[in-house]
């Protein structure tokens, strides 16, 4: 294992990681962010090297820990670094001003888009990947949104961490960039079809009125203390132009059933 | 003493709560306490109603006299909003600490 410190805007956190090759690479892709005091081991990166084995004959996943959580388990090293870039950005989303940063995150299914709690995706992808491939459910590979404040529309998000010039190039030829991983990012500003909670109750799914969705999706807004009311003004015409539901708690198989009649149903 | 005897006499909303209005639901935002919450149609109603300048009986009388419902029921109603206002701080003289103390 080989521990790595950075720091963003001074908030000081560790990386380790299971290759030492791939701690090389994130030397040079994030040397703007080094730090020499040593920071608590913040993220934990597995990189699936070494010579496959019996139980690798399929397919061999990298996986990115947050703490404990792993928020990104993948074929595709490129997907897990925009998680990892996407997650470290988080650091600074409570200092910004320039849009709603919250920690939900948009899934698609055909041409229809919901906005779900990020912790939800974790979840969801101890179902497996080829059962989630089979659902059709497009996953993506950040972890928070952007929303406009003028429009309500979610953002492409701003670069917040930039990787060193050329690292990209770098890694693909320290690891073969193989694998396969359909996780999208948003590209252009995006019109929230469904907005999902998390409830309490039994049911799969139901209808909630459009201030509870309002009022949990405000709820993950990381920068709220920054926007105050402009947050709760800002996410008001995506909740307005979208359907409103609440999963209930329960196992991933059936938040993943109670997520995709959502999207069918709109 | 039960809590409607504490009620504040002429219950108003802190000046610095902002309110977001969605479908006759809101959502309220106290920057003291960072904290949100969410007011259903009938919470919302009494929130706007609630500038100082009436009693929560006078409130009451205001509601039913528009909605038709019985005086005695909004009443106890508009008593158990206002009740509920007064634990989350969000009127005037019930405010409480922010997190930072």
């Amino acid at each position: 294992m080989v521990n790595r410190s950075y720091a963003l805007k001074g908030l000081g956190f560790g990386v380790r990681t299971t290759s030492e090759e791939f701690a090389a690479w994130l030397d040079q892709a994030l040397e703007t962010y080094r730090v020499t005091t040593e920071a608590q081991p913040y993220y934990s990166i597995v990189i699936a090297d070494g010579p496959p084995t019996e139980s690798h004959v399929k397919e061999r996943y990298h996986v990115l820990y947050r703490g404990t959580l792993a928020i990104a388990k993948t074929p595709d090293l490129f997907t897990l670094l925009r998680t990892f870039v996407s997650d470290m950005a988080s650091f600074v989303y409570d200092q910004r001003e320039d849009a709603i940063y919250a920690d939900v995150v948009p899934v698609w299914l055909g041409g229809v888009c919901g906005l779900v709690p990020a912790v939800l995706i974790p979840y969801l992808t101890t179902l497996g990947r080829r059962r989630l491939q089979r659902s059709g459910l497009t996953l993506p590979a950040e972890t928070a949104v952007a929303v406009s404040l003028d429009s309500g529309m979610v953002m492409p998000m701003p670069t917040i961490v930039s990787l060193a010039s050329r690292s990209l190039e770098t890694l693909a030829g320290v690891f073969p960039l193989e694998g396969q991983d359909q996780r999208a990012t948003v590209e252009r500003p995006l019109a929230v079809d469904v907005v999902l909670s998390i409830g309490s109750g039994d049911e799969q799914l139901s209808p909630v009125t459009k201030g509870i969705a309002l009022y949990r999706l405000a709820s993950h807004v990381a920068n709220l203390d920054q926007l105050g009311e402009k947050a709760v003004l800002g996410l008001r015409p995506l909740v307005e132009r979208a359907r409103c539901f609440e999963l209930g708690s329960g196992t991933p198989a059936g938040l993943l059933a109670g997520l995709l009649t959502a999207l069918r149903a709109s | 003493m039960g809590p409607r005897e504490t009620l504040p006499h002429l219950p108003k909303v802190r000046d610095d709560i902002a309110v977001v209005e969605i479908d006759g639901e809101a959502v309220i935002y106290d920057p003291r306490q960072s904290l949100l919450h969410h007011l259903n149609v009938t919470a919302a109603i009494i929130f706007q109603l609630c500038d100082g300048t009436g009693t929560t009986w006078e409130l009451a009388e205001d509601i039913a006299e528009v909605s038709g419902a019985p005086l005695d029921q909004v009443e106890r109603e508009v008593g158990d909003v206002v009740a509920r206002f007064e634990e989350m701080g969000i009127l005037v003289g019930t405010e409480k600490e922010g997190p930072d103390g």
